[in-house]
């Protein structure tokens, strides 16, 4: 069958001009994982994921357990009051949302980590966690890259 | 013939040999991210709409929704507008009640399964969502002392009313229960006034009778329940077999609008689940139609504002108070309305949340090339990411938007009760 004898050809071709899959057209790794730790931007601090639901919902409020620590100081995390917390989707944006949530995250602290309540992804693709720290070392941010939901 | 030339020829030749039966497959095959999409689209197999639970509650709620002393008036009922043999809707831009209505009147076929009810979510459960469509003006424009009143006076629905919620307030002691009053009267009109001379009781069992009607209307709307679509056959088959067979309720132009609603034309990003919406709010940039209408900014404000809602004294045990703590700031969804479900789109003409288009294609192409003029609040840039698609693409994907009509409703559901 003719269509058959040429869809490798089409494949490989379509490998070449870079043809994005389908659910990546969100605009980031909808498939990826949530990362364990990141750097913030100036290096000054470090934020680890402790706690996330596995996948991340889609349509649910869902909570984050973090610890935040400062690179000089790496034993003694941070207090809730350091950290504010924002999230959106780039949708291939260097800078900026392309639009954010329609929920306003809180944090608080529970059980020795800071617990971001009222997460809410109502779109798949890859959101974007905003963590701006402002502790004794200075203000930093540091940015997360969250998978919604599940592929 | 040169060998450049005919390397370009060879070249040629095989892109032509290429780009047909390529061509071909990418229109009719599914690949396996194209099959995850559609999956998700999909109700869960077995899905069947719930029993009602209390089939009494459920008749008195239909007997409510068919009856004209609901209104001020006593000229229109639920159904004036939402009229079941045009899958629940009036079929016009803008409802025709008691006034004009400022807002397309949504489908209710499977209102039961949205988290938010009305085009801004000002109410955040089925129940409460009637006093707003009561109490307002253009629409029933009722008051709930009137109603309370009406529902007292009138044997039939007081005996209905008093089986499942018990004894009505003492309405006959009119210095209690003035004949008409609310708390959204006009204020300083005779209405307002004699809502605020009440007690503080007495003004919470009259708001205990309004919720107890919006419990039997939901009860009733629960019943409205389909996902039976010529796409749920197809979707089922897909799930089976990569390359199902087209046939005459799903043909090639929907298979083929299919893929572009789930790939390239970026369709899920908000039209996504069983529901075809993600029950979120986005301001499409549409050219305000209406100052007066900030639409999920005074939604929020309504919502947070009403006695009615999750948090509030008239809550039910299923009603969900937790997510009314992470509200975002209302302007921050200025002139952002919620992604209407695409569930019986054929059948629920005008489009959009003032009804501006008339047509499955003239909706489609706003996100080709929206109109210019004034917007409220800010455009969502996600709107970018949808590419130009040509004539046969936006065919197609109004083809596969036809196969979303579900088979009608029982008459038993739908039919008006004797009188």
């Amino acid at each position: 069958m003719i269509t058959a004898r040429y869809l490798p050809l089409v494949a490989l071709l379509s490998t070449m001009i870079g043809s994005p899959s389908v659910l990546a057209a969100g605009g980031g790794d909808a498939a990826g994982a949530v990362p364990a730790q990141v750097l913030s931007e100036q290096g000054l601090y470090r934020v680890e994921v402790r706690q996330a639901p596995e996948p991340l919902p889609k349509g649910e409020h869902f909570s984050l357990g973090l610890r935040v620590v400062s690179m000089d100081n790496p034993d003694t995390p941070l207090e809730a009051s350091a950290v504010t917390v924002e999230a959106g989707m780039r949708h291939g944006r260097d800078d900026g949302f392309a639009h954010g949530m329609q929920s306003e995250p809180r944090v608080s602290v529970r059980d020795g980590l800071i617990l971001v309540e009222g997460l809410y992804f109502h779109m798949g693709g890859a959101w974007t966690l905003q963590v701006t720290i402002d502790g004794d070392d200075g203000e930093d941010q540091a940015w997360l890259t969250l998978p919604c939901c599940g592929g | 013939m040169s060998r450049l030339c005919k390397g370009a020829a060879l070249v040629a030749a095989l892109a032509l040999a290429v780009s047909t039966p390529s061509q071909a497959a990418n229109e009719t095959a599914f690949t396996d991210a194209e099959r995850a999409a559609v999956r998700a689209l999909a109700v869960s197999p077995g899905h069947t709409p719930p029993e009602a639970s209390e089939p009494a509650l459920a008749d008195f709620g239909k007997r409510l929704f068919f009856d004209r002393r609901l209104s001020g008036d006593g000229r229109f009922s639920c159904a004036s507008c939402h009229q079941p043999d045009r899958a629940f809707t009036d079929g016009l831009a803008l409802p025709e009640a008691v006034g004009r209505g400022t807002r397309n009147t949504p489908t209710l076929i499977n209102v039961a399964d949205n988290p938010w009810f009305q085009w801004d979510g000002a109410a955040d459960s089925l129940w409460s969502q009637m006093l707003l469509v009561v109490e307002n003006p253009r629409e029933l424009a009722n008051d709930r002392l009137n109603l309370a009143h009406t529902l007292y006076r009138n044997g039939d629905l007081r005996a209905a009313y008093q089986r499942r919620f018990g004894p009505l307030p003492p309405l006959s002691d009119g210095e209690r229960f003035p004949a008409q009053g609310s708390p959204h009267a006009a204020p300083d009109s005779p209405g307002a006034l004699a809502w605020r001379r009440m007690t503080a009781a007495d003004r919470d069992a009259v708001n205990r009778v309004m919720a107890n009607l919006g419990v039997a209307l939901a009860a009733w709307q629960r019943r409205l329940i389909r996902y039976d679509a010529p796409f749920d056959r197809f979707a089922a088959a897909l799930a089976e077999d990569p390359d199902p067979p087209t046939n005459e309720a799903f043909p090639a132009a929907a298979r083929r609008g299919l893929k572009l609603f789930v790939g390239e034309a970026q369709c899920t990003l908000c039209h996504s689940g069983p529901d075809f919406s993600n029950q979120a709010f986005h301001n499409l940039g549409l050219p305000v139609a209406d100052h007066r209408d900030t639409g999920r900014e005074r939604g929020l404000r309504r919502l947070t504002a009403s006695p009615f809602n999750a948090a509030g004294p008239y809550a039910g045990g299923d009603d969900d108070a937790e997510r009314l703590r992470f509200l975002p700031p209302p302007e921050s969804l200025r002139g952002a309305f919620k992604t209407p479900s695409l569930r019986n789109v054929a059948r629920t003409a005008p489009y959009f949340h003032d009804g501006r288009f008339a047509t499955l294609e003239e909706a489609v192409r706003f996100y080709l090339a929206p109109p210019e003029g004034e917007t409220l609040g800010e455009r969502e840039a996600t709107l970018d990411l949808i590419p130009d698609l040509s004539d046969r693409q936006v065919a197609d994907l109004v083809a596969f938007l036809k196969t979303l009509d579900s088979a009608p409703l029982p008459e038993a559901v739908t039919t008006p009760p004797s009188p």
